[in-house]
């Protein structure tokens, strides 16, 4: 019954501590869908100078978090997800409050700009989850064996 | 159509009839004007004024704002529009703008601190051009139509691109500010080549289109009077129309002058708003 509880208990541990990890993979999900849209929006603005709401209407993702990011372009105030910090806000929300508003070669250097942000946070992101997720699902299961163990 | 207008201005055009209003002019920090059958009013919350006391008036942020709704919330997707003073609703209503030129060299890249709005409103009348197709009885003839603005030349050639897609004649239309082909409900024999410089547009439509006939808007310097010419010289009939007061005034000096050797027939309409003045076979009296 023990050695049952035991590895229940490290199953759980394990489990709660990919759990934890998944935060930090949602967020450099996030960041590369952002990335891959800004790219797309670059290369729009660069060839066809697309209105926004075209390029918004023709992106593809399959992160529906970034969505309501999307819609804001035309439909108002910008909207995050929780796990976006103040000052990533900050960045973002500024970059698609200037987003339509000067000619092209300026709305170009923008997006640059913005892209290479984004990328930056991107790869901070996914360094952070690598550590993360490694660090937290052996600790989960370093835990449960430690109970496991004070068990028997 | 007036999405792009401040949600006061739109409520205050709502009480306006449509049919009558010809354009709305906002200007910074002046009374809002409308163009309404024939006559100018000041637009009020309670519709038209004579008196500009309780007229709308727009400030340099709230323009600004309206340029950026105008475009699509997409200002560099209009740059070269912009440019040229101008930017086209899908519905082929032409808004007019002017501010500050942005220069390089001798070439306007851009309008910024933009300080007038014009919304220039087509209507559709059909049958206007009746008096001009009765000498098209045995042929497409280069028509000139001579007006000064506001008066319905591009309403009149409009017409007269229906009339002659309904009798199955390939018509090009070199659309250069996409005024004339969005409001054509008959167009089944129509191509159009819009926001393209007529040159581009006669060249290119000769070649791929093999029209019968190219009809254009704003006729405006030399390198447009070359486009009919190389069309005429193709064998493609032009309709086109110009600014002007009459056949003599247009062809009177400037880049304009030898424009009516060009033509076959000359329209000239003034005297109220799509009125033809005057129908003159030019060839008769060279």
């Amino acid at each position: 019954m023990k050695t049952v509880t035991g590895l229940v208990i490290v199953l759980l541990s394990t489990v709660l501590g990919s759990l934890y990890a998944s935060k930090f993979k949602k967020k450099r999900d996030y960041f590369v869908s952002l990335e891959n849209f800004a790219v797309y929006l670059k290369r729009e603005i660069s060839f066809s100078a697309s209105p926004l709401k075209t390029v918004v209407g023709s992106f593809r993702t399959d992160n529906e978090e970034l969505a309501p990011l999307l819609n804001s372009v035309t439909e108002g105030e910008a909207v995050f997800p929780e796990y976006i910090t103040e000052d990533e806000r900050g960045i973002i929300g500024r970059f698609f409050e200037k987003l339509g508003k000067s000619d092209r070669t300026n709305e170009i250097e923008l997006t640059s700009a913005f892209v290479e942000e984004i990328k930056r946070k991107k790869e901070e992101e996914s360094g952070r989850y690598k550590r993360v997720a490694a660090l937290s699902v052996k600790l989960g299961f370093f835990f449960g064996l430690a109970v496991f163990i004070i068990l028997l | 159509m007036f999405g792009f207008l401040p949600k006061r201005i739109q409520e205050g055009l709502s009480a306006v009839n449509p049919d009558k209003l010809f354009e709305v002019r906002i200007r910074k920090d002046r009374p809002v004007c409308v163009g309404y059958g024939g006559d100018t009013a000041y637009l009020t919350p309670c519709g038209l004024s004579l008196s500009a006391a309780k007229a709308f008036t727009v400030s340099g942020d709230e323009l600004a704002q309206i340029v950026f709704e105008l475009c699509d919330r997409s200002v560099y997707s209009h740059t070269d529009k912009i440019a040229k003073g101008f930017v086209t609703l899908p519905e082929g209503v032409r808004v007019g703008l002017c501010g500050e030129c942005v220069t390089d060299g001798e070439r306007i890249t851009n309008i910024k601190n933009i300080t007038s709005v014009n919304i220039r409103l087509p209507h559709a009348v059909k049958g206007c051009s009746d008096k001009v197709m009765s000498h098209f009885v045995h042929g497409v003839l280069n028509t000139i139509v001579i007006s000064p603005p506001g008066v319905g030349k591009t309403t009149l050639v409009r017409d007269i691109a229906e009339r002659l897609s309904s009798n199955l004649c390939n018509v090009l239309i070199a659309d250069e500010r996409n005024e004339i082909f969005p409001l054509m409900t008959s167009r089944d024999t129509v191509d159009a080549i819009v926001y393209a410089p007529k040159k581009y547009a006669f060249e290119n439509g000769i070649r791929s289109m093999s029209p019968d006939v190219i009809i254009t808007d704003e006729l405006m310097g030399r390198a447009d009077l070359e486009a009919v010419a190389m069309a005429e010289r193709s064998g493609v009939k032009v309709i086109a129309t110009v600014h002007g007061v009459g056949v003599e005034d247009v062809d009177r000096e400037g880049e304009m002058r030898g424009i009516i050797g060009l033509f076959e027939l000359a329209v000239v309409l003034g005297g109220g708003r799509g009125r033809i003045k005057e129908i003159r076979k030019l060839g008769e009296n060279a």
